[in-house]
């Protein structure tokens, strides 16, 4: 399948201040695509200019081959959005708000109540007696309701349980199954390493890194702690990738980005007393897409 | 226009339009009701405003003869002189009021409360909504106004006094549509001032000085140009409820105003980048 969104350069100043600049994405028709950056970086900002809720200072962005600017309309009938503050009209029920949205998409098809069940929502409370998590869910349930062909999700599990977010995650397996593209932006990198095919980073408005989940991991920093049986040097540990970050007597803490082979050969000839290994955290990983440093794009 | 959108709009105001209904409803029974003992009072009223200061007289609208004949008889009031400075002459203000209130953040709150976001990221058109809630606005505005003038005509029904229900509906069609302009102004400084506080002020400083520009253009004769660009100077309820003439000026304006702003204003939202 061709690419469901594509921006070509797309830049937007608010005056002096940088949006976003020059980004060139390109999510392929049915995938689920990670939008990665912090606070600040400009995911908001995309996710507003794919819906023409602002104008781009320079550049374009198609959904489904259709120019977000001069197909506005027919672009939004074929996506489901989930901002990261939804709002509502307070003194509506969810279901009124539900079937207010859902006036807009004639003939399309309402899987609402199918999705406010598997996500446990009460649709017929109003939505001022919701709390942040419901209020979510009935985003969720309205961005899904009309089964759009294109899922734009601004940050959309905040406020989720653990429970919820699992049974969301697998709505979302699912519509990737029925070709659906999602576009999923997050800060959290666990819910974008366990759901996403391909990830985008997004760094002070500019695209950093588009890769696959895999190669995410491949690039990851990894820490370890080596206690030997001597006293340890640095100079133990002196192999490409691998940083000290504390040599204390007997025990080395280090940094270890990509892959391990060299540094568990060079272990196999140190007398090793104990080594903890933990579970890469993409964190660290993050980190370095953030700063820049040292990363393969 | 969208159906949904508009029935929206409605479902939302539709405690402060029955407010807002009672409240006229009430006030013009009052004012009718003590009719009676104001005209029964025995005192000379009309001697009592001619002793006032022409300019102030002006202002109200009492200062010409031909005015004065309409408003007094024998000294006293006449119904429609009496039922003109209590209530009608007040009507559209406070009316107008209400659309100040309701249109000058017609985009602006719901931008504030990121309700637009949600509406605008289905297949809505920015003039679709907008276009959507004015409608709304209008239909409240309109109920008001039906309210007010059975309040008025029940009144004078009860107190045997007689007023023209023909002459009466045109008095509030007219108020009706310097609301609609005041609406449609309104509706443009909130596409304009996308901060609900700015738009708000903003709609109701047009409106005052268009308010004041009226009385100060009738009471002070050096500056009687100031009146004709008040959009109040040309309801003229006096005229229209005592003589039934309407001002085609007054309302050709009121009609020309709502329309051009609300054309405006839909160009200047096609235009605005929307931002919590």
């Amino acid at each position: 399948m061709d690419n469901a969104i594509e921006t070509h350069g797309l830049t937007k100043y608010y005056g002096k201040s940088r949006g976003v600049v020059g980004l060139d994405l390109a999510v392929r028709g049915g995938e689920i695509f990670g939008f990665l950056g912090p606070n600040g970086a400009g995911k908001t900002t995309t996710i507003r200019l794919l819906l023409n809720l602002l104008q781009p200072t320079s550049g374009g962005a198609f959904v489904l081959g259709m120019d977000v600017a001069a197909n506005s309309l027919a672009v939004r009938r074929t996506c489901g959005v989930v901002f990261s503050d939804s709002a509502f009209y307070e003194s509506l029920s969810g279901r009124a708000h539900l079937a207010l949205m859902q006036s807009h998409h004639n003939g399309a098809s309402n899987r609402g109540e199918e999705i406010a069940e598997r996500l446990g929502l009460d649709l017929d409370r109003p939505v001022k007696t919701y709390s942040h998590g419901t209020r979510q869910k009935l985003a969720i349930v309205q961005a899904l309701a009309h089964s759009p062909q294109v899922l734009i999700l601004d940050e959309p599990t905040g406020g989720l349980d653990p429970l919820v977010q699992q049974e969301f995650f697998k709505v979302l397996l699912e519509e990737r199954d029925r070709g659906v593209t999602v576009f999923f932006s997050s800060h959290v990198l666990s819910e974008v390493d366990r759901l996403c095919d391909r990830v985008g980073i997004i760094r002070e408005g500019v695209l950093a890194a588009t890769l696959n989940v895999d190669a995410l991991h491949h690039q990851q920093v990894r820490r370890m702690e080596v206690t030997l049986a001597r006293d340890a040097s640095p100079d133990d540990f002196a192999l490409e990738g691998v940083t000290v970050v504390a040599c204390d007597e007997r025990r080395a803490e280090l940094q270890v980005a990509g892959h391990v082979g060299a540094l568990i050969a060079r272990l196999a000839t140190l007398p090793v007393e104990n080594l903890v290994y933990p579970e890469a955290s993409l964190e660290d990983t993050f980190t370095r897409f953030y700063t820049g440093e040292g990363v393969e794009t | 226009m969208s159906l949904s959108i508009y029935r929206n709009a409605l479902t939302l105001a539709r405690i402060g339009v029955v407010a807002w209904s009672v409240v006229m409803a009430f006030w013009a029974l009052f004012v009718v009701w003590i009719y009676p003992s104001v005209s029964n009072t025995g005192v000379n009223f009309e001697e009592y405003l001619n002793a006032m200061p022409e300019q102030l007289r002006a202002a109200i609208g009492v200062a010409a003869p031909e005015e004065t004949a309409l408003v007094f008889e024998a000294g006293a009031f006449t119904f429609v002189g009496y039922l003109n400075i209590e209530y009608l002459s007040w009507f559209p203000l406070l009316l107008g009021i209400y659309a100040v209130v309701y249109c000058g953040g017609l985009v602006s709150k719901e931008i504030e409360r990121g309700t637009l976001d949600v509406v605008l990221s289905q297949p809505v058109a920015r003039a679709t909504f907008l276009l959507s809630k004015f409608a709304g606005f209008m239909t409240l505005a309109l109920a008001v106004t039906l309210t007010s003038t059975a309040a008025v005509l029940f009144g004078a029904l009860t107190i045997d006094d007689d007023v023209s229900a023909a002459n009466l509906l045109a008095v509030h069609a007219v108020s009706y549509l310097l609301v609609a302009a005041i609406a449609g102004y309104s509706t443009l400084v909130s596409c304009v001032w996308l901060d609900p506080g700015r738009s708000l002020a903003a709609a109701g400083i047009i409106t005052a000085v268009s308010y004041f520009a009226n009385l100060l253009g009738s009471a002070i004769p050096d500056l009687s140009w100031l009146k004709y660009g008040s959009l109040f100077y040309y309801a003229d309820s006096l005229q229209v409820l005592a003589q039934g003439r309407v001002n085609w000026i007054g309302v050709t304006v009121y009609v020309a105003v709502c329309a051009v702003t609300l054309a405006v204003s839909i160009a200047v939202l096609r235009r605005r980048d929307l931002v919590r």
